[in-house]
């Protein structure tokens, strides 16, 4: 946390004006004078956003169709629930459409809109209880398309047996891990955010994430058989 | 046993190898030095699992079929008729051409004739009346409409807002409930909250508060920019935007079971008041050009309160005056 002196009674709370170094910020992009230059779709994400905020629908449309698999998919392995995903992530792009003005170049926009995503996924979890994880097959769903047997995923990987197996233990043992955990791989590792990222988009020290990523780790390895004797402080 | 030090070279070594993945030039930098390093077979375990992950990942992937992109663009579509659109360059251009040079004969105006135009103060804003509700709630079961959580430290909602204090550190952790919905920096709009502290410390504190910056950083979750009233140890402070003590050192009334805290701004004013009465007022420094959020949020630390009555916050709102 960024605390100032606490000389006086009421300092602790605010973070300085200065050094937010839970912020992710990109290497020093220069903002750009003239939007127009750059063709639409070789324009960075930034960028887009950028125009999105000044009324481009067709910037906006760019970043749905860049980000749309990467939020539907964090929402999906973190929540386990297809009902949740379209529900949650039509108010993902819902909001930052609507709250595109909150975006401050030159921030990372994977940044900005995981931020949201993870946001709107705690509070879902806390307004409703959790539903058992479903088999697509038994839902109704128009124009999601989800793949998630772990086993399908592991022949699609590698012909050897032994192998396929150790996948599927392993992505199905993902669903075991602590929260935390889950979310450190799910976002470093499938979404690939860096440190720094995750650190803005959870609010936690990078220190304290790679902590938790290699944990969760520790406990997957443990999944293939793997005889680990590290010392375990976060178990 | 030794702890693990994450912060060592060797560490970062290992753990972004193990979020980049093998063929990245993390994994070959730490897979270069696995030989020399003690436990090199539990680490080389790790890697394994983590090749077996990438192996994976496609895993949970999902698509978004045509039928969801509809449905997401349809509602873009009612959002962007519900509010005005973008007004083309040129009819924006010929606007402000004719905004300046009225601007310029108000000012002249102003000059000439004297007694016109006035500033608006602090005063002005703690004469209008709030009558029009935006959202509201009493936290009593969900967060309620358009108000929604945010930071590390959980809260829950159940006959008020609460932080939950288990897992406390030594460091302070934030967390609280923001109203969604950003205010146009030219609406004067005000937060009340009602506040309860049944023990007050100086390791709990509830703050009201609003900012034009949105993002709720690190342990704390706090933006960069606020005007904040806060409550510790028993008593109440404001501060502006970049921490700037505004009033501090005011006792909180043990006797009341409950405070009524509001924060009240225009584009350039705030006033503060407790119980009905102001406690400080001024120029409340947020951006001028930045539409506005409120919100609540508790800061906790230390693992011995974990017993203790929390603060809570029984209700919130957020209103509008009444249109002139």
């Amino acid at each position: 946390m960024e605390r100032r002196a606490a000389t006086a009674k009421p300092v602790a709370a605010a973070a300085p004006a200065s050094k937010p170094t839970g912020k992710a910020k990109s290497a020093a992009a220069p903002e750009p004078t003239d939007l127009k230059s750059v063709p639409l779709g070789k324009a960075s994400d930034e960028e887009l956003m950028r125009r999105a905020q000044n009324g481009d629908r067709q910037a906006f449309s760019l970043i749905y169709e860049r980000y749309s698999s990467a939020v539907l998919s964090y929402l999906y392995r973190m929540l386990g629930n297809v009902e949740d995903v379209e529900s949650i992530g039509q108010e993902v792009f819902l909001r930052a459409f609507r709250f595109a003005p909150t975006y401050r170049f030159p921030e990372k926009l994977s940044t900005w809109l995981f931020t949201i995503t993870r946001n709107l996924a705690i509070n879902n979890a806390r307004r409703r209880k959790r539903s058992p994880v479903r088999n697509v097959t038994e839902l109704n769903l128009e124009g999601v398309e989800v793949s998630g047997d772990p086993y399908q995923i592991a022949t699609q990987a590698t012909d050897n047996v032994e192998k396929q197996e150790e996948i599927a233990r392993i992505l199905k043992a993902m669903e075991d891990l602590p929260t935390d955990q889950k979310e450190v791989i799910v976002l470093g590792v499938f979404q690939d955010l860096s440190y720094a990222q995750m650190e803005a988009i959870t609010g936690t020290k990078a220190v304290t994430l790679r902590s938790r990523m290699f944990h969760g780790l520790r406990k997957l390895a443990k999944m293939i058989g793997a005889e680990i004797d590290v010392p375990d402080k976060e178990g | 046993m030794t702890e693990l030090d994450f912060e060592s070279e060797q560490l970062q070594l290992l753990t972004d190898a193990l979020r980049a993945g093998p063929g990245t030039p993390e994994w070959r930098a730490a897979l270069a030095t696995l030989d020399s390093i003690p436990a090199s077979d539990e680490y080389k375990a790790l890697y394994t699992a983590r090749e077996r992950l990438a192996s994976g990942r496609q895993y949970r992937e999902v698509r978004a079929g045509a039928g969801f992109t509809r449905k997401i663009f349809d509602a873009l579509d009612q959002e962007s008729n519900a509010t005005p659109k973008a007004v083309p360059s040129a009819n924006l251009i010929a606007a402000i051409s004719a905004l300046v040079i009225l601007s310029v004969l108000a000012i002249v105006a102003y000059i000439i004739i004297p007694g016109s135009g006035k500033s608006t103060t602090p005063q002005d804003l703690s004469q209008l009346y709030f009558v029009n509700t935006l959202s509201s709630s009493n936290f009593d079961g969900d967060l309620g409409m358009q108000w929604a959580a945010f930071g590390p430290l959980g809260v829950e909602a159940r006959n008020g807002l609460w932080p939950s204090l288990r897992s406390l550190s030594e460091n302070f952790r934030g967390g609280g409930v923001f109203y969604e919905r950003s205010i146009e920096a030219d609406q004067p709009f005000a937060i009340e909250a009602t506040v309860r502290i049944p023990k007050p410390s100086d390791d709990l504190v509830v703050q009201v508060f609003i900012t034009d910056d949105p993002n709720f950083i690190g342990e704390s979750a706090t933006s960069e920019h606020e005007l904040v009233w806060l409550a510790r140890g028993g008593e109440a402070s404001v501060l502006s935007p970049g921490g700037h003590v505004e009033a501090q050192g005011i006792k909180l009334p043990l006797a009341r079971k409950s405070n009524d805290v509001r924060v009240v701004v225009n584009r350039d004013d705030a006033v503060v008041e407790m119980n009905g009465q102001r406690i400080w007022a001024g120029k409340n420094k947020l951006d001028p050009q930045k539409a506005r959020m409120a919100g609540v949020r508790f800061l906790a630390r230390g693992p011995g309160h974990a017993k203790d009555p929390p603060p809570a916050v029984e209700s919130a709102r957020v209103v509008t005056p009444a249109k002139q």
